[in-house]
């Protein structure tokens, strides 16, 4: 039997996984090869890069629509989506790099969603199309924008965003959400709309030797609290405002783990450098390999999720509850995950001193046993493996009964 | 049950005493003279050493007095020895600290000795107000202020504003248990100088007929010496006063920074021109001349922790106008004039003002109303708080150490009180952890290890032992029981070891030993969590004890050493429960 063929569009690598979006991607796209389809990843990139793969096209010139978004900067991605509507970006050069005609294109947040329709339209007339949000994408937008250039210029872009957003809620055939407040919005817009919801999920740390040899060599046996992050702008900008400044959060012998690229953003931040006050007990590892990764997980005495922005849910929310470690977390970075938010040591914090207080706390405690979630059914539903399984339902409604 | 001062401040000054250093000074020779059966011993930061030495407390005060008399100090006589706290004992630190740079290694000794810990606030103006600081103090004083509030059981603050402050700061940057704070008044300084000497001082004639408004403070930015000079110079514009009225302003203090364009001002306005004058270097007898012979004084300031100045002025018998901001009120009280120190006109109105007055009266009036605060009754305020703290300090104390190994491995000179807890991960198939404690001759100890680790699988072959030492002789080998308790499940593993004899050293052999810890096995090991308790025993329990031990070698040789953690708590016999530390029996 021939596989059937999943085309997915984003702005990103998902072979990265350097970020939540190219995470979710690249678990999406192992599930399905896991259920028997064969998978293509392609799309247009939003940001430079050496190591090019053939199926993506490299990152076009913005200048075109400039004007229309006024500054490419933070608008990177839905450039692409006007690039191709004002037709500087052809559906053909996307063919060139495809070989095969997929049955399903799964187009991963809006910014391709116009590419994939004059793709499927010319080159691939039978293909349904699945639009994958992984958040509220024009409220987001706003909110990053402002914070650079003001109310004015954040509402035009949220103007353009929700445009390329509702355009490809309506004209999908299956939309995917991840959390039951994205679902309700979709709705909004279409109520006719199938909509799944895929929330975000982790996989289970699996440090090894090597991993916990070098966080022992980072922090020397101490006890740290972990954040772990892109260099996204609502992870830094959540950081510093529920961190930020004075802080008690890190007194005494503890330390503070900064992985991801959300370090480098922090410690170039000049509020950062002027107001926090314990930047000698921060450790910046930078990215990580995966079993360091889960070693600094694993062996962290607490797991930072100071989110303020953002629809859609935190996958790195559930890693942290993966882990069984303590958890500070923001109600934002809660979302799709509220059931765990009354644990016991989960601890919900929404103002930066309740923030820092509960860090203090935490480190004020001995060290703890992993968490037992076992009365709200365990941590099987934070894994991918779970978050994932109504693609296969997706995937059968779209492609008919023959998987 | 011993009461340590803190004075290093003043154990380095070489002029008299200041600030902050006259208040180290004055409570620490109070509580030392009045107090002899509180055995109050003064002691200094050994920076390189990282801990205490005592410093010899007949040579400490007369070092005071010949800085009080302006003659030279003698070299102080500090102890070779560090100081071995107990954790009965209490460190009362109320100096110069944030510059001494040791909160971390105060709050190490805390944790390990369990002493008490009383410190002290008189501001927070640099975390308030960076703008009237040199530099970037105010991450430094502010992390000193969080760290020192995190282990301290008592701050002593110097006004209820600045305990307002303190408070309001620790409680907004999450500081989880804020320490019980209090306020202690600050003694009043007067200058007992007989001014009869004083018959020509070399500025007299530079002062007007109509006599002087006295402002005494070091002349910088947060001082406000600028309203001062707008306030003259709008009486004078505005012709508030009549010229022969206009007195004469004298500011008295050391030039500090951010000042040279005012004083420029000052120099060049032909408005203001000789009728300011700035004195830098005044003697006592000087001052105290000022004092007695001015009409009143102001006190401008932006912000303040006390208020100084006010009292003294107070004290000297002479009405004071100062800012209404921050403690002044608190130092002022009804005695005072004040004024809005954002508003210059508010200055020159309440100066025209008290000029309208009769000041003879006003003298009258703060001479039989106002009484002067005693150093005494600082330093017993201070003993009270010092006796709460200790009063109210558990019987029962546990000095925590949660420190990591490497540094145990490294130093070997840690310090558990009469119980320890380790927490850190170790590597490799041999570690060894040496703790050092403090024991009672002839009290028994009960001894239990918990361990947590990863890998359950690399266990085979693991030896445990424990070893005692005394002054480099082995005093004990102590046997280890074992209790495993495995998560089939995530494959982590506990490990509850306890020994079968309660420990007991010989009054030969009382005080401090060493304990090794040795972990040997056939592949690495990775501990996540190690915990070692040592608790006293009390003679009833010794029989009960040894009862239950022998109930739990029978209970693991039944079970095979290993038990899962599905039936654990089921078939643990009751009376072996309370072997196990709580969060193993949590499990």
């Amino acid at each position: 039997m021939t596989m059937e063929t999943v085309l997915t569009l984003s702005s990103y690598l998902p072979a990265t996984r350097s970020h939540g979006g190219e995470i979710r991607l690249a678990e999406i796209s192992d599930y399905l090869c896991n259920s028997e389809y064969e998978v293509i990843n392609a799309g247009v990139l939003s940001y430079e890069t050496d190591k090019l793969p053939t199926t993506f096209i490299k990152k076009p010139d913005f200048n075109p629509v400039t004007n229309i978004v006024g500054n490419s900067f933070l608008m990177e991605d839905a450039c692409i989506s006007l690039l191709t509507s004002a037709g500087h970006l052809q559906a053909a050069a996307l063919q060139e790099r495809i070989k095969t005609t997929p049955k399903v294109i799964h187009i991963e947040q809006p910014w391709l969603f116009e590419l994939g329709i004059r793709y499927r339209d010319q080159f691939s007339p039978g293909s349904k199309i699945v639009y994958g949000s992984a958040n509220i994408e024009h409220k987001l937008k706003q909110s990053i924008v402002e914070q650079y250039f003001g109310r004015e210029h954040a509402a035009r872009c949220a103007t353009i965003v929700k445009e390329i957003e509702e355009d490809a809620i309506r004209r999908s055939d299956i939309c995917i959400a991840v959390t039951e407040e994205d679902k309700h919005y979709i709705l909004s817009v279409d109520k006719t709309k199938s909509v799944y919801i895929c929330p975000n999920a982790s996989n289970a740390p699996k440090p090894n030797e090597r991993g916990f040899h070098r966080v022992h060599q980072l922090t020397k046996g101490k006890k740290y609290a972990l954040f772990v992050g892109s260099g996204h702008p609502p992870n830094v900008e959540g950081f510093l405002h529920f961190l930020g400044g004075h802080s008690a959060a890190f007194s005494g012998d503890v330390l503070l783990v900064i992985a991801g690229s959300a370090g480098n953003a922090i410690k170039n931040n000049h509020n950062y450098n002027d107001k926090f006050i314990f930047k000698h007990k921060v450790i910046f590892p930078g990215f990580v390999d995966q079993p360091t990764l889960d070693a600094l997980i694993k062996m962290a005495h607490q797991i930072l999720l100071p989110i303020r922005q953002g629809g859609g849910s935190n996958l790195k929310t559930a890693e942290a509850l993966l882990s069984q470690r303590s958890i500070v977390a923001s109600s934002c970075a809660m979302r799709g995950f509220e059931k765990f938010a009354n644990e016991a040591r989960v601890t919900i914090a929404d103002t930066p001193t309740i923030f820092k207080r509960s860090v203090a706390a935490n480190f004020l405690e001995t060290c703890m046993p992993p968490i037992d979630y076992k009365e709200i059914g365990g941590t099987e539903c934070l894994t991918w493996k779970h978050s994932l399984s109504p693609l296969n339902k997706v995937l059968k409604d779209l492609t008919g009964p023959s998987k | 049950m011993t009461t340590y001062i803190n004075v290093t401040t003043s154990s380095n000054w070489a002029r008299p005493p200041v600030g902050i250093v006259r208040v180290e000074v004055e409570i620490a020779k109070h509580l030392i003279a009045f107090y002899p059966a509180e055995q109050f011993i003064p002691c200094v930061w050994d920076g390189n050493a990282k801990k205490f030495r005592i410093i010899d407390t007949a040579r400490y005060l007369v070092n005071l007095k010949s800085l009080e008399l302006g003659l030279p100090k003698k070299e102080p006589r500090i102890s070779k020895d560090f100081i071995e706290f107990w954790p009965s004992d209490t460190l009362l630190s109320i100096g110069l600290d944030w510059d001494l740079g040791f909160v971390d290694d105060i709050s190490l000794i805390k944790k390990t000795r369990g002493i008490n810990l009383v410190g002290c606030c008189y501001d927070i103006i640099p975390v308030l107000y960076p703008q009237y600081c040199v530099g970037d103090v105010a991450s430094y004083f502010a992390q000193y202020f969080i760290g020192i509030a995190a282990i301290a059981d008592h701050i002593l603050c110097i006004s209820h504003s600045s305990m307002r402050d303190l408070y309001e700061f620790l409680e907004e940057a999450g500081l989880p248990n804020i320490p019980p704070m209090s306020v202690f008044r600050l003694g009043d300084t007067v200058i007992n100088t007989d001014t009869r000497e004083i018959t020509a001082p070399t500025f007299k004639h530079s002062i007007s007929e109509r006599g002087f408004i006295l402002f005494v403070s070091t002349i910088e930015r947060r001082k406000n010496h600028q309203a001062a000079y707008l306030a003259l110079r709008k009486i004078i514009i505005d012709k508030l006063l009549q010229e022969e009225y206009i007195p004469t302003f004298i500011f008295v203090g050391m030039k500090g920074w951010g000042i040279d364009e005012l004083l420029k001002d000052i120099e060049l306005d032909p408005v203001t021109t000789g009728r300011i004058l700035i004195l830098s270097h005044v003697t006592d007898s000087e001052l105290s001349w000022l004092y007695k012979n001015c009409l009143f004084t102001i006190f401008p300031s932006f912000y303040e922790g006390w208020g100084l100045p006010i009292c003294e002025s107070l004290a000297h018998g002479k009405p004071v106008i100062c800012s209404n901001t921050s403690s002044m009120p608190e130092a002022g009280l009804e005695h005072a004039r004040y004024f809005d120190p954002y508003s210059p006109k508010d200055l020159a109105e309440a100066i025209v003002e008290m000029l309208q007055r009769d000041l003879d009266r006003e003298y009258y009036d703060i001479i039989h109303k106002y009484k002067p605060a005693r150093w005494s009754d600082a330093a017993f305020c201070v003993l009270n708080v010092l006796k709460d703290v200790t009063n109210n300090s558990p019987k029962e104390k546990h000095a925590i150490l949660p420190i990591g190994i490497q540094s145990v491995l490294k130093t070997e000179n840690v310090h558990l009180s009469e119980r320890g807890y380790i927490s850190s991960p170790i590597f490799g198939k041999a570690s060894r952890l040496f703790f050092k404690c403090r024991l009672e001759s002839k009290l028994n100890y009960q001894i239990q290890i918990e361990i947590q680790g990863e890998d359950s699988k690399s266990l085979e072959n693991l030896d445990l032992r424990l070893r005692i030492f005394h002054d480099m002789e082995i005093l004990k080998e102590v046997i280890l029981n074992r209790l495993f308790l495995k998560s089939n499940r995530s494959q982590r593993f506990f490990i509850a070891l306890y020994a079968s004899q309660p420990l007991m050293v010989s009054s030969g052999s009382s005080g401090e030993i060493t304990v090794e810890f040795i972990c040997q096995c056939s592949s690495k090991v990775i501990f996540s969590d190690i915990r070692v308790n040592i608790l006293p025993m009390k003679r009833k329990a010794i029989n009960l004890f040894q009862e239950k031990i022998v109930n739990a070698h029978n209970y693991v040789l039944g079970r095979h050493d290993m038990v899962n953690d599905n039936n654990t708590k089921s078939s643990l016999p009751l009376d072996l429960i309370d072997l196990i530390p709580p969060v193993l029996r949590e499990m």
